[in-house]
Formats: C-alpha cells, sequence, structure tokens
C-alpha cells in the first residue's frame, strides 16, 4: 500500500534545527503522530501512526520496519519508554487504551482491563523513578493512576473539578509532584503523587495546555504550550507564569515542549500548523560543569528575564 | 541593636539574592527553524540524549479528530 500523499512523515535534523530531512523509508504510512528514543540506545526509535500502527527503527530514522502487533491499524498517540528497563514500551492507542511490551515491541498485551469504556484517552506518563507508576489522561475522564504497570487503573482526579486534564508532567527530581494541564482550565498542581489537586495557575485561566514540561536541571522552571494562545513559563514551581511568546502567533498550538538534556536553556517547541521553534534562553551560570550529567540537579542557575508584562 | 542588625541584614541577603537571579531584561524569543521541513503540523518531537543536536519530528495532517 503506498502510503498517503498528502502526508510528510517524520523528519530530521542533525545540527539543532537549521535544516531537516525527510526520514521515511519503509514507512508505509506516513501519518507520523509520536515518536520516542531509546534512552540507552539513541539510534533506536519507534514512531506511532494514524491508523497504521507502529514502526522501528535501529539506525537512527535512516529506515524503518513495521512492527507486527495488535497495533496494526491503529491510531498511536503516544509511546512512552521505561526509563530503566527501555525494552518495557507503552503506548497510548486511540479508542483501544494502553498496550505494554516487555521486550522492545516483539509482543503487546493490552492493559485497559478495568480502563473506564467508551473514554478516548490523550496522554501517558510514567513516574521516572518508579516505572511501575503510570498516570493516563482519559477525555471525559479527567486523571488515572495505576501503580502496578497499567494492569490496574483507579481515578486520581480529586480537586480537578470539571476540568478534564489534557496532558501531565512529572517532576524527575520528586515525582510526588506532578502538574496537569486541562482543557479551559490551565494548569493543576499535586503535591501528593495525584490523590488531590489544587489550581496552580491564575493567570491560565481558562487556556487549555495540550502540553507540558519540567526543567530536569531546575525543576521549579515550567513550560506549559496552550491549544491557542502560545507558551507560558513558570520559574516558580507554576505560583506564576508569564507568557514567552515573542516571535510566535499569537494563535500559536503547542504540541510539544523539549529542552536539550545538556543544556536546558536550549528549548524546541512544535506547533500545529507553523511548524518547529527554538529559543535560547540568556542563562547566567556562575559554576559552569564542563561535563554536565543530565540527571543532576544544579541549584542556583539563574536565569536572565524580562520584565513582567 | 541587634535585632535592627539582624533585620538589615535580611534585607541585604535578599536584595543580593533578587540580583543574582534576574539580571537583565532580555526577552525569550522564538525563531522558525523549519528549513527542509515539508509539513508544518507537528504531533510530537523528540530529542537524542546524546547528540543533542539531533531532532526528529513527526507530523501529520491537521484535519484528524485527535
Amino acid at each position: 500500500m503506498q502510503p498517503p500523499t498528502y502526508s510528510k512523515g517524520v523528519f530530521k535534523t542533525i545540527n539543532g534545527g537549521e535544516s531537516w530531512l525527510a526520514i521515511n523509508t519503509g514507512l508505509t504510512n506516513l501519518e507520523a503522530r509520536a515518536i520516542a528514543i531509546d534512552p540507552e540506545t539513541p539510534a533506536r526509535l519507534y514512531l506511532g501512526t494514524y491508523e497504521g500502527g507502529l514502526f522501528k527503527s535501529e539506525n537512527g530514522g535512516e529506515s524503518w520496519s513495521a512492527m507486527m502487533s495488535p497495533l496494526n491499524g491503529k491510531a498511536v498517540l503516544q509511546i512512552v519508554i521505561n526509563p530503566q528497563t527501555p525494552s518495557t514500551l507503552y503506548v497510548l492507542a486511540l479508542d483501544e487504551g494502553v498496550y505494554k511490551s516487555t521486550d522492545g515491541g516483539q509482543t503487546w498485551a493490552l492493559k485497559s482491563a478495568n480502563l473506564p469504556p467508551g473514554f478516548v484517552h490523550l496522554s501517558l506518563a510514567i513516574d521516572p523513578l518508579t516505572p511501575e507508576t503510570l498516570y493516563l489522561v482519559a477525555m471525559g475522564f479527567s486523571l488515572l493512576k495505576s501503580i502496578n504497570g497499567g494492569d490496574t487503573w483507579a481515578p486520581s482526579n480529586t480537586g480537578l473539578g470539571v476540568h478534564a486534564a489534557m496532558s501531565i508532567a512529572i517532576d524527575p527530581e520528586e515525582p510526588s509532584t506532578l502538574y496537569a494541564g486541562t482543557m479551559s482550565g490551565g494548569v493543576y498542581k499535586s503535591e501528593d503523587s495525584g490523590a488531590t489537586w489544587t489550581s496552580a495557575s491564575a493567570i491560565l485561566t481558562g487556556k487549555s495546555i495540550r502540553s507540558l514540561a519540567i526543567d530536569a536541571k531546575m525543576t521549579s522552571t515550567l513550560y506549559a504550550g496552550s491549544d491557542n494562545s502560545g507558551i507560558y513559563m513558570s520559574l516558580d514551581a507554576g505560583a506564576t507564569w508569564q507568557e514567552i511568546n515573542e516571535g510566535l502567533e499569537a494563535t500559536a498550538n503547542i504540541t510539544s515542549i523539549l529542552l536539550e538534556p545538556k543544556n536546558s536553556a536550549n528549548l524546541y517547541i512544535g506547533t500545529m500548523d507553523h511548524g518547529a521553534f527554538k529559543a535560547v534562553l540568556e542563562v547566567v551560570d556562575p559554576d559552569p560543569d564542563p561535563d554536565p550529567d543530565p540527571e543532576a540537579f544544579v541549584i542556583n542557575f539563574p536565569i536572565v528575564l524580562r520584565d513582567e508584562k | 541593636m541587634k535585632r535592627k542588625a539582624l533585620s538589615l541584614l535580611l534585607v541585604l541577603f535578599v536584595l543580593l539574592a533578587m540580583v543574582h537571579t534576574v539580571k537583565a531584561n532580555e526577552p525569550i524569543v522564538w525563531t522558525a527553524i523549519n528549513e527542509g521541513l515539508e509539513e508544518l503540523t507537528i504531533g510530537n518531537m523528540a530529542i537524542d540524549p546524546v547528540e543533542t543536536d539531533t531532532l526528529y519530528a513527526a507530523t501529520h495532517i491537521q484535519q484528524r479528530r485527535f
């Protein structure tokens, strides 16, 4: 089957976004929705497509092969890799729920046993320190949690009220601290592993937050991407936020936010219809590390800011 | 007297901390990086944790339910 001509598939840059090249050899579906990198073997990539199932590359995207699985023909919205055991993968499939593989994608099991039926699942996050703990964002049901690798799920949305969650991020240093981007309710925060939630974003009230990111080097720095008003930044763990939209369309829909692992001053975002953008924060590091550890927590890492509007 | 001196020291410490963390008024400016990117709707991106100039963008057409 020839891939639809209107889709363009996957692109790769090796120069920080100065130029991109299509890397679609072997793909039979170019509606690329989700991509994930094996953290221990970065040349190993997983790709989820819309109604085309899963593909895998072992050579940094030079070529792809279809993964035979129950996901064939399914719409894959997200791929999550266990950071401690990268052969364990979770895939979020539209209208299906969560699939899990413990052998690098050779076999899969549906982990939706007690998920509420009829709900669309939008986002999945894994606790980096206790990876059997998962959080699942489900449209119409808000937030669910599993503490056994997806075997069972239970609601985890006390305090979210009427605001359905759209996205979720976990503090990598303190995984009991979570942030949820909601539909029309801004950002909510939990400091008890999702048991209770409170609004963390007066300025974002009314905004729908579809993407969230936490600076792993300074976890009080957060980024929230909205579906129609660009991107916001917090330097105080969600207490206050400011727009950082210079250079973006005022109505930008932010689908993904990336921070460079070795230098989180380099930010990348993906948007719904305006492509990719890069920003470099003006950072003054009083004690630069010549060989930074991406997992390190850096205290006293001041960021140069503009005035609040 | 001792209490006043301590209060003064505390105020000075807070002021110094503010100067240290907020140093200028440089805005954060986004620059489009779309050369060669033939589709501008990005569903998801990923960055290589080792070769951090290497990024991937999964693109698709916009007219979809999710």
